[in-house]
């Protein structure tokens, strides 16, 4: 009778349905902080903070939900685990994830591409608004960072630049989040997606050339539409592949504050990459002399013509149309009347079939120049060599 | 060394010196080297802005637009001596000349140009080459006639074009738009021909050349010696000598506080005269290249 107890007791143990492995038999391993495997040649470790992980947004669930490997495991698991789907929960998120330029394939250095962890952690998940977890807007930089400022992981890949983080910090989007706190500032993924991250060449990315000014709109309310109203807009519109769009004259990661002395005083740089005529001819009046030195206040490309509003000289809203430069002229003028607007701000004197008086000008005071160094040169010239022997002789004598 | 010259220094080891410049042209000249040096240092930035050495002094006169406040003082300035210049040349004219009107215009003592001066203009290139003596030449030569039309012509060209880029709402009352882009090519051309003049001829004539270098300090002391009058002015001397007025103008040697601080302004000038030019050549050079 001892006997069939004992045994019926055995065979309860041994016949007990699958044994389930909870939390806190994991824990009871993986609470050891010193607790590793040597993968390659190097200590991975395999602690897991309890208290981290049941802050988490994932903290009610059970280690199994997750690693659904182990869930049948009685005792010891396996060495290796199967890698975590988060796509079992997160199907959207992991689907486009699959179609962007983190997916698979999409890269031949795979070990750079990023799964979900990378960018979300691991058993420290924590929601997007609360200010430690890796995706809050002051954190996104940081954690997008983490790849996208690294030297040796950028160097990789020949589209990708390590300065684009710090080139960040310094533009305003990076000033007014970290400076100035302001959440709403742009972060990488309010201009470049998510989980459906693209290149800047692909037309369906919200940074390609096609959809930038849109982008930019969502937070930039109204400026948009001025521009589009301008012959830069028409003709971004009417689908010229050069017209301007925001980041042309903005520029992308790193964009200055255009009231800042040095935005103004290399704004000309900006302009001559298509007007590259007009921007020379600038540099030679006054104008373009004192912005060269660094004087912001020296009339710039958009004093005259506007920014977002560039309108052609035909044009009667235009800021240069015959019947407005008064006021535009009087704006740093007082007082400029009819005969003040006569001046031309882009008088080239090199150019003889647009400019003929100046040109001639010019040449006359070339010619006067080199007649007066040639005279006294030669004059100079002979007078030293001549004083030269006298002095020579005087001394013998 | 002309025998004369070699009696009078054998009799006191010292010169004798006689006064050619009073204090009040002194002064002039004293002014005129500190606002052109101003002007040239000032605003060649602005000619040469897309060069390296431009934005350097930009910054070291305090950015370009103290630079432009300093030029408009210097140009004051300018202004200022050149009316000064002419008051005195009127007073002089009225009240100290000596001679009949058209007897001082056309004679030694005046700065007008004469047929004397074409030839000695002629007669000195025949010397320089070896062809004859060297010319007489009398208290203003051809060259310092040349040097002083030349700031007639600079202030009133330089000066006149700088007003109106200074105040162009005011000259654009009577004058139309075109005229600033006139001022500015004369402005700057003009600017260019007076820096590259005074800092390779003029110091060039004036001091560097080999009986003068390394500085003539006439104009800052005053004074000429005896030797040198008579070497480089034979008839202004021979004129004195006749006229017995030569006695009059014998002065006291510079004093030694004089002729160091004729040395201190005369090489600060010519340092930075040469630093400018040679940073314009630069320029020029690069430019063509």
């Amino acid at each position: 009778m001892r006997r069939l107890l004992l045994f019926s007791l055995l065979l309860l143990l041994l016949s007990s349905p699958a044994y389930a492995m909870t939390t806190s038999d994991c824990f009871d391993c993986h609470s050891d902080e010193d607790l590793v495997k040597t993968v390659g040649g190097s200590d991975l470790s395999l602690y897991v903070d309890e208290e981290v992980f049941t802050s988490s947004i994932h903290g009610d669930l059970d280690c199994t939900d997750c690693h659904s490997d182990v869930a049948d495991v009685e005792d010891e698991h396996a060495e290796e685990l199967e890698e975590v789907a988060c796509s079992d929960c997160h199907d959207d998120a992991a689907d486009d994830l699959l179609q962007s330029a983190h997916a698979a394939g999409n890269s031949r250095v795979a070990q750079d591409l990023p799964g979900c962890s990378q960018c979300h952690g691991k058993h420290d998940i924590l929601p997007g608004d609360n200010v430690r977890s890796r995706i809050f807007e002051l954190n996104i930089p940081a954690t997008c960072g983490e790849c996208h400022a690294s030297e040796e992981i950028t160097s990789r890949h020949p589209n990708l630049s390590s300065e684009v983080s710090s080139e960040y910090e310094k533009g305003m989007h990076g000033i007014v989040l970290f400076k100035s706190g302001m959440i709403f500032s742009a972060v990488c993924n309010d201009c470049h997606g998510s989980h459906n991250i693209l290149s800047a060449a692909d037309e369906r990315s919200p940074v390609h050339r096609t959809r930038i000014n849109d982008t930019c709109s969502s937070c930039h309310a109204g400026i948009v539409d001025v521009y589009l109203a301008s012959i830069h807009g028409k003709n971004f519109a009417g689908g010229s592949e050069e017209a301007p769009t925001c980041v042309s004259c903005h520029g992308t990661h790193r964009i200055d504050r255009a009231m800042d002395k040095e935005f103004l005083i290399t704004v000309t740089e900006r302009c001559s990459e298509c007007h590259e005529e007009k921007s020379d001819t600038f540099k030679n009046t006054y104008h373009g002399q004192v912005t060269g030195l660094g004087y912001s206040e020296a009339a710039q490309c958009p004093d005259c013509h506007g920014a977002h509003e560039i309108l052609p000289s035909e044009d009667p809203a235009s800021m240069i149309n015959p019947d407005n430069l008064q006021a535009t002229c009087g704006a740093c003028h007082p007082g400029a009347n009819s005969n003040f607007v006569k001046y031309l701000p882009h008088a080239d004197y090199h150019d003889k079939e647009n400019y003929p008086g100046l040109y001639y000008l010019y040449l006359s005071m070339v010619l006067l120049l080199a007649g007066v160094f040639i005279f006294f040169g030669i004059h100079t010239a002979l007078w030293l060599i001549r004083a030269q022997i006298e002095v020579r002789s005087e001394r013998k004598r | 060394m002309t025998e004369s010259a070699a009696t009078l220094q054998n009799q006191d080891d010292r010169p004798i010196y006689y006064l050619r410049f009073r204090y009040f042209h002194r002064f002039l000249h004293a002014l005129v080297i500190i606002s052109f040096m101003g002007l040239v240092l000032t605003g060649m930035p602005l000619k040469y802005s897309e060069a390296g050495w431009a934005k350097t002094i930009a910054l070291l006169l305090g950015g370009i637009q103290t630079a432009g406040y300093l030029h408009r003082v210097f140009g004051v300035i300018t202004f200022l001596y050149f009316a000064l210049h002419i008051c005195w040349a009127a007073y002089y004219i009225m009240f100290l000349r000596e001679e009949p009107l058209l007897a001082f215009i056309f004679g030694p003592n005046s700065m007008v140009p004469w047929k004397k001066d074409l030839q000695d203009i002629v007669d000195h290139f025949k010397w320089f080459i070896g062809k004859g003596q060297r010319p007489q030449f009398d208290r203003y030569t051809y060259w310092e006639k040349f040097d002083y039309l030349a700031v007639f012509w600079g202030v009133g060209i330089i000066g006149l074009s700088g007003l109106t880029l200074w105040f162009p709402e005011f000259f654009s009352k009577f004058l139309p738009g075109w005229t600033f882009n006139v001022a500015i090519i004369l402005h700057s051309d003009e600017a260019l021909l007076a820096a590259g003049f005074i800092f390779t001829i003029h110091f060039f004539n004036t001091h560097l050349r080999p009986e003068k270098f390394p500085l003539d300090n006439v104009i800052f002391t005053g004074r000429i010696t005896e030797e040198e009058l008579i070497h480089e002015r034979p008839l202004e001397y021979k004129r004195l000598v006749d006229s017995g007025k030569l006695d009059s103008l014998r002065v006291d040697p510079p004093t030694r506080t004089t002729i160091i601080w004729s040395r201190i302004v005369g090489f600060a000038a010519y340092g930075l005269g040469l630093v400018m030019i040679l940073f314009i050549i630069y320029s020029a050079l690069m430019a063509i290249l």
